[in-house]
């Protein structure tokens, strides 16, 4: 049983190695292209969202005050002045992107905002900006002005100062960002990362062969059809963890890039996890690999062709993202053992609880143990497809 | 003679699909494939089953080589049940038929070793058979080259060679020289010809007269599932030529099956 085991593992792991195409479409493309596509979007979304550090603003003014000027300039911006009879040309000169802003004051804006009285009942003294949303920079313009005549409103009546000391008021931490985003996304992301290796690899590892005729001429031999289903999920799951390694790396090491939009925060920071939880996390992994590809085998036999178990496969990719998610949101509040043993939810569950810091080992223990008893199931049931006649040779 | 080969009473119906049933003339849910059947091989002889297409061939074959069960019946190969002891029946033949396939992506050479391994066919013993079978039917040369770049021809030759790593007594070949051309057809002709001298037992079915006029000790005409008639070439054909006897019976069934 055992030589037939290996004899089986070490085929269809050939099988894998030495198809370039195969190994190209599996194990390296799927990192690549993340890397390549999530790259890509960071950098995308940086240009579409923000502006070169040392662009200057492009700033007109109609009746600019004294005040309000040295107000801007103290900010580092300032402006041009303009005629009242300039701002047509002006506007136009915003919409077609010649130009960033234009702040029209009120005539003698000084002196009407030290006039009003707020008691009085009359509409306070205007400011106009024109700006145009489509173009980063006059956005971001219009945001910083906007901010500014805030904050010159705020010193002209102040009263009462909130948060002004140098002291620290955010007392969210990176670790707290990043566990809110990687407990909802991330077991989600790896969930699917895995199951598309499964998808590229078991159609063709199961019902592919009977489509070829293929796995007659192994049940002719007389290794056990244990041997065969065993040999045929173990060599997946390897094919599967290296497609699953690829897509993780594809994603490590781009997400900072589509992560970090300019700034110096990083949301995605692995080095939070020790070995330790390395570790379990790869016992975690690959017990869910495990049982994702007797799953998809089971599935996949029950088909006569590729194209018949890729359909069948399909909704199954809904149900698996579906768990995910839930356990993606419910793992890191939901300590109840039980739901360890649902299979799927629990890897998202406890992957989510350890990425929060929350480990709690019986939970991980249930989960792994679980999913190597469907994994068991799984092979006892190919087994007994590979051994039925009705299922191998239905024609 | 020692039997080597036993054959009791063998049945298997299957279920049509509905696509099937509406192409049987009377709308059948099942089609009996083989029923009853019941013949011995002996050792160091051809036996073959000879019969049209539809009449069961196949079906025995698959059922003496464990692919599939029997409803009913047994057959017992050198001792061992194909309905008790499937596994080891799988050890003692060699089983080629048109539905086993070779996968592409692999060498003739690669696929030996592996097929050796499920066997447990010694690593000495394998690289004599191997050096014996690859030069019978000229695949040394080959022996690098996928399988998917090979002619049909030298797919086939490989086939026979890879169901025979394990050196097995009972050799069960299904239409052996079908799609071949009359070169590699030769080849394979004369090849189960030496494994008879060499005292192994070959089951072959066909239904090409020539070639069970060339090979066969004794024949099986199987007719709709049933042995028509069953004994030595010689003593089948003793009166007429094995074509005209095979129709006579035909004929003879058929009309029966029609009562």
């Amino acid at each position: 049983m055992k030589n037939n085991l290996n004899t089986i593992i070490k085929k269809e792991l050939s099988r894998f190695f030495m198809d370039k195409k195969l190994l190209l479409t599996t194990a390296i493309l799927p990192g690549l292209m993340i890397y390549i596509i999530y790259t890509l979007m960071g950098g995308m979304f940086s240009s579409i969202l923000q502006t070169d550090e040392n662009y200057v603003y492009k700033i007109k003014a109609v009746h600019s005050s004294e005040n309000t000027e040295n107000f801007f300039s103290q900010a580092g911006l300032s402006f041009t002045e303009i005629g009242a009879n300039e701002l047509d040309d002006a506007k136009q000169d915003i919409t077609d992107g010649r130009l960033d802003l234009c702040i029209v004051f009120p005539e003698s804006f000084d002196t009407a905002v030290s006039a009003y009285d707020i008691a009085d009942g009359t509409p306070a003294p205007e400011i106009q900006l024109y700006y145009n949303s489509g173009e980063t920079a006059s956005l971001e313009s219009f945001q910083t002005a906007n901010a500014l005549f805030d904050a010159y409103e705020n010193s002209m009546i102040n009263k009462f100062d909130v948060n002004t000391s140098e002291a620290v008021y955010d007392l969210a931490n990176g670790t707290d960002l990043m566990s809110r985003i990687m407990t909802s996304i991330v077991p989600m992301l790896f969930l699917t990362l895995l199951f598309s290796g499964c998808c590229s690899i078991a159609p063709d590892f199961i019902a592919g062969e009977k489509e070829r005729g293929t796995i007659a001429t192994l049940l002719v031999t007389p290794m056990k059809r244990s041997s065969l289903a065993l040999g045929k999920i173990i060599s997946m799951s390897v094919m599967t963890l290296l497609s699953g390694i690829s897509s993780f790396l594809g994603v490590a090491l781009s997400f900072p890039k589509l992560a970090n939009m300019g700034d110096d925060t990083n949301i995605f920071d692995f080095s939070a996890l020790g070995i330790p939880e390395y570790a379990v996390l790869l016992l975690l992994v690959l017990s869910v690999v495990l049982v994702l590809i007797s799953l998809l085998s089971v599935v996949s036999a029950q088909a006569t062709t590729v194209k018949e178990s890729s359909t069948a496969i399909g909704p199954l990719n809904i149900v698996v993202m579906i768990i995910g998610i839930a356990g993606g949101y419910m793992g890191a509040t939901d300590a109840n053992v039980l739901t360890s043993l649902v299979p799927i939810y629990n890897f998202a569950k406890c992957m989510s609880a350890m990425l929060c810091g929350t480990v709690d080992m019986a939970n991980i223990i249930v989960a792994i143990l679980s999913n190597l008893v469907y994994t068991a199931l799984c092979t006892w049931l190919l087994t007994k497809m590979f051994n039925s006649e009705k299922i191998m040779f239905p024609n | 003679m020692e039997t080597i080969l036993s054959v009791h009473d063998l049945q298997k119906t299957f279920r049509l699909s509905k696509k099937q049933q509406k192409l049987e003339k009377d709308h059948k849910t099942c089609k009996v494939a083989v029923n009853g059947l019941d013949f011995e091989a002996y050792r160091g002889e051809v036996f073959a089953l000879l019969g049209p297409n539809g009449a069961g061939k196949t079906t025995t074959l698959r059922m003496i080589s464990t692919l599939i069960k029997p409803d009913s019946g047994d057959c017992i190969v050198d001792g061992a049940s194909v309905v008790k002891e499937p596994g080891l029946v799988r050890s003692k033949i060699g089983f080629l038929t048109s539905e086993l396939k070779l996968e592409d992506f692999f060498t003739p050479n690669y696929l030996f070793d592996f097929f050796s391994d499920l066997h447990g066919v010694p690593q000495q013993e394998r690289i004599v058979r191997k050096d014996k079978l690859f030069g019978t039917f000229g695949i040394d040369q080959f022996a690098e080259v996928k399988v998917a770049n090979l002619s049909t021809g030298m797919k086939q030759k490989t086939s026979i060679a890879i169901s025979l790593v394990h050196n097995p007594d009972i050799i069960i070949f299904d239409e052996p020289t079908n799609g071949l051309d009359v070169i590699t057809a030769k080849t394979v002709t004369d090849f189960l010809l030496s494994l008879k001298e060499e005292g192994k037992t070959v089951i072959v079915s066909t239904h090409i007269f020539s070639l069970v006029e060339k090979l066969a000790d004794r024949v099986g005409i199987i007719i709709n599932g049933r042995m028509a008639s069953c004994g030595t070439l010689a003593a089948i054909t003793a009166e007429k030529c094995l074509e005209d006897v095979f129709f006579d019976i035909y004929v003879k069934e058929a009309g029966s099956d029609e009562k």
